[in-house]
């Protein structure tokens, strides 16, 4: 029943899935009827429609190629999408915009024709709650750049002492570039998983998906714009991006609240 | 008038004498055509519910799920007019064929 559950919320709209189900609880009681049904991915592949299944692969595909691009770019596998979408001094890099589809996509679908459970599942706190220090953390990390940036490199540099020596660079760069690359791919895995949660169970994890989506694309961000600021005049530059990250996490944290709604 | 036709025939007729549900309807319909795959019967239903000849309503229970019942919609009570009309007609033609 499980399983079926499963291919059925799947593949089938919210309303048609509801009504199958109702039927396989009563049909569950019956050994016989219930095996003369057949393996339940047959069953439910046999009821799919394939019109509203396909729109809903070319949407799902849509919202995962919006989240994983740009998810990846800053790894070594997705440098070439990097340089593309982000790396090349401008000034609002494409990688930024890369992500509002995905987000207005998201909270359209599954607002409209998603399915709305009694009691919100237990690990959609949690993730929003991981997704909202994220953020907060690189608007710490532009507002104290913006203050005084070589008070903050200095800071910065001295933390090495603390994490580990390094002669030639401060370990703690090089680890908070590490961080905002492979943190990146892993958000867009959750973002994945949530957009699956989203179809099978509560429409409410499109919130985890949005916020996940604002929380990479704010550490893109800065980590496109710290690889190549300059020293003279990085504060009015950090500045700047704290204003532009301030925005993007206020838009996502009312699309999440929508979401969740 | 294909097999296919007369289990939508008998699946109407079933859903004319009363509101019933799905599993109901499908025991019925499995003692009837033993040999059909249930899960071809099932399918029937549930296009029959997408093409607005029936509806699902959530029936009152005084305890457990609440189960969902189908009925005849206006356009199914038309469908099962056509589909009677056929069937009659093929009687006919094999009656007058000796077939009895």
């Amino acid at each position: 029943m499980a399983r079926l559950e499963r291919w059925a919320r799947w593949m089938l709209p919210h309303q048609e899935a509801e009504d199958i189900l109702a039927d396989y609880r009563d049909i569950a009681g019956d050994p016989e009827l219930l095996q003369g049904l057949g393996r339940p991915r047959d069953v439910i592949k046999s009821l799919t429609q394939k019109k509203p299944y396909r729109t809903w692969l070319v949407v799902f595909a849509l919202m995962a190629a919006c989240i994983l691009i740009p998810g990846i770019s800053p790894t070594t596998i997705g440098y070439p999408i990097w340089l593309h979408l982000f790396d090349g001094g401008r000034d609002w890099p494409y990688g930024a915009y890369f992500t509002i589809p995905g987000a207005v996509l998201a909270l359209v679908w599954f607002r409209w024709r998603g399915r709305k459970e009694q009691r919100l599942p237990k690990a959609v706190p949690i993730l929003l709650a991981v997704f909202l220090i994220c953020i907060g953390a690189v608007l710490l990390f532009c507002w104290a750049c913006s203050r005084d940036f070589e008070a903050f490199l200095e800071a910065w540099g001295r933390m090495k002492v603390w994490i580990g020596p390094n002669e030639d660079a401060p370990r703690s760069f090089h680890l908070s570039r590490l961080a905002m690359c492979y943190g990146s791919p892993i958000i867009a895995l959750l973002g994945m998983y949530s957009l699956v949660k989203a179809r099978s169970g509560d429409r409410r994890w499109a919130a985890v998906y949005v916020l996940g989506l604002t929380a990479m694309v704010t550490a893109l961000l800065v980590l496109d714009w710290s690889g190549r600021i300059i020293i003279d005049g990085a504060e009015e530059a950090f500045r700047q991006l704290l204003v532009r990250c301030s925005v993007i996490a206020a838009v996502g944290i009312v699309g999440t609240g929508v979401a969740l709604c | 008038m294909l097999k296919k036709d007369l289990i939508e025939l008998c699946l109407l007729h079933l859903l004319a004498q009363g509101d019933q549900y799905g599993y109901d309807l499908l025991r019925r319909l499995h003692a009837a055509f033993p040999d059909t795959q249930e899960s071809a019967v099932y399918a029937l239903l549930r296009s029959l519910c997408r093409e607005g000849c029936s509806e699902q309503y959530k029936g009152e229970t005084s305890d457990g799920p609440a189960r969902k019942y189908y009925r005849l919609t206006g356009h199914g009570t038309a469908r099962y007019g056509e589909l009677l009309k056929q069937w009659r007609a093929l009687l006919a033609a094999l009656s007058e064929l000796g077939i009895q």
